[in-house]
């Protein structure tokens, strides 16, 4: 969480309050996340993504008064977005594509152990996971990785964006990387199948 | 840095650039949308629920008529005149009152919470 609020629920409880800056944060730190969600959970089908992604916003905005910390912020609106997609497959005949996600454990395992086979690499399910995972992060956490993995910089460089020296910024990614290993691992498998 | 963590910084890589990449992002059109949405959303919401005030104008005058007609059924200086008021409408705006008031009170409530 940023310095300006308390927690989950404090940011919750503003937005709801209708206070703008509290929404553009909000949606600074989840839309594009929840997006890229839904996304890998239809397997890239961008059109229904686009439309479930707007449901689910309004949906955990109306219900936002709602929450009560029980869970992380992420975790609840990656929940709001699991159960619309599981609506959108039932309107749509209840007809899934099969499901061969790997689970944590093992998908852990094979991160550790060698190069990841690329079948892995194109799983919506496990890239929806790695999704809902960094969606879990403090925000430093979350931007420094984005810069380094997303953006392709080197570590100097997200050290000059974040605004940090390059041993914390060296340090900050390594702790990145860790808490993600445990979200990945906490994430149940359930969810993905 | 050993052969495990290597793998696993690689692959986490590889596996957070597949999966927040470019490509990822919704269109500007799905965003402009959604962003519109959102704000009505967020705007009705926030707007103080309100009963029309027609219709509670309505309702008073119903109660106000209802005991009026009681009170003129229960003086006993007019107990002629209780004889004399057509039941029909009185019972009409009894069962009117009865079922309107918590009617009214459930609609107001119900927006207050979740409008």
């Amino acid at each position: 969480m940023g310095s300006d609020y308390k927690d989950d629920l404090d940011l919750a409880a503003r937005v709801a309050q209708g206070d703008a800056n509290a929404f553009n944060d909000f949606y600074a730190r989840y839309a594009d996340l929840v997006f890229a969600f839904i996304y890998h959970l239809l397997n890239g089908a961008r059109a229904d993504a686009e439309e479930i992604w707007q449901d689910t916003l309004v949906a955990a905005l109306r219900a936002m008064p709602g929450y009560r910390g029980q869970s992380q912020l992420s975790s609840w609106l990656c929940g709001i977005a699991r159960r619309k997609v599981a609506d959108f497959h039932r309107r749509r005949g209840g007809i899934r594509e099969p499901v061969s996600s790997v689970p944590p454990e093992q998908l852990l395992d094979l991160m550790d152990s060698g190069p990841l086979p690329d079948e892995v690499l194109q799983q919506g399910e496990a890239r929806a996971r790695v999704v809902e995972a960094l969606a879990g992060l403090p925000v430093d956490y979350r931007n420094a990785l984005i810069a380094r993995y997303v953006d392709g910089q080197p570590v100097d460089e997200v050290a000059r964006r974040l605004g940090r020296s390059y041993k914390a910024t060296e340090s900050l990614l390594s702790r990145g990387r860790t808490a993600l290993r445990d979200l990945l691992r906490s994430i149940p498998h359930e969810f993905y199948e | 840095m050993n052969d495990h963590e290597t793998n696993f910084e690689q692959n986490l890589g590889r596996l957070i650039k597949a999966s927040c990449g470019p490509e990822t992002g919704a269109s500007p059109a799905a965003r402009e949308r959604l962003r519109r949405e959102l704000a009505a959303t967020l705007r009705h919401r926030l707007q103080p629920a309100e009963f029309p005030a027609t219709a509670l104008g309505l309702l008073t005058a119903l109660v106000l008529l209802l005991f009026a007609a009681w009170g003129a059924c229960a003086w006993p200086g007019a107990a002629g005149l209780a004889g004399r008021l057509p039941s029909g409408p009185i019972l009409a705006l009894v069962v009117v009152n009865l079922v309107g008031i918590p009617v009214a009170g459930l609609v107001i409530v119900l927006r207050r919470k979740y409008a």
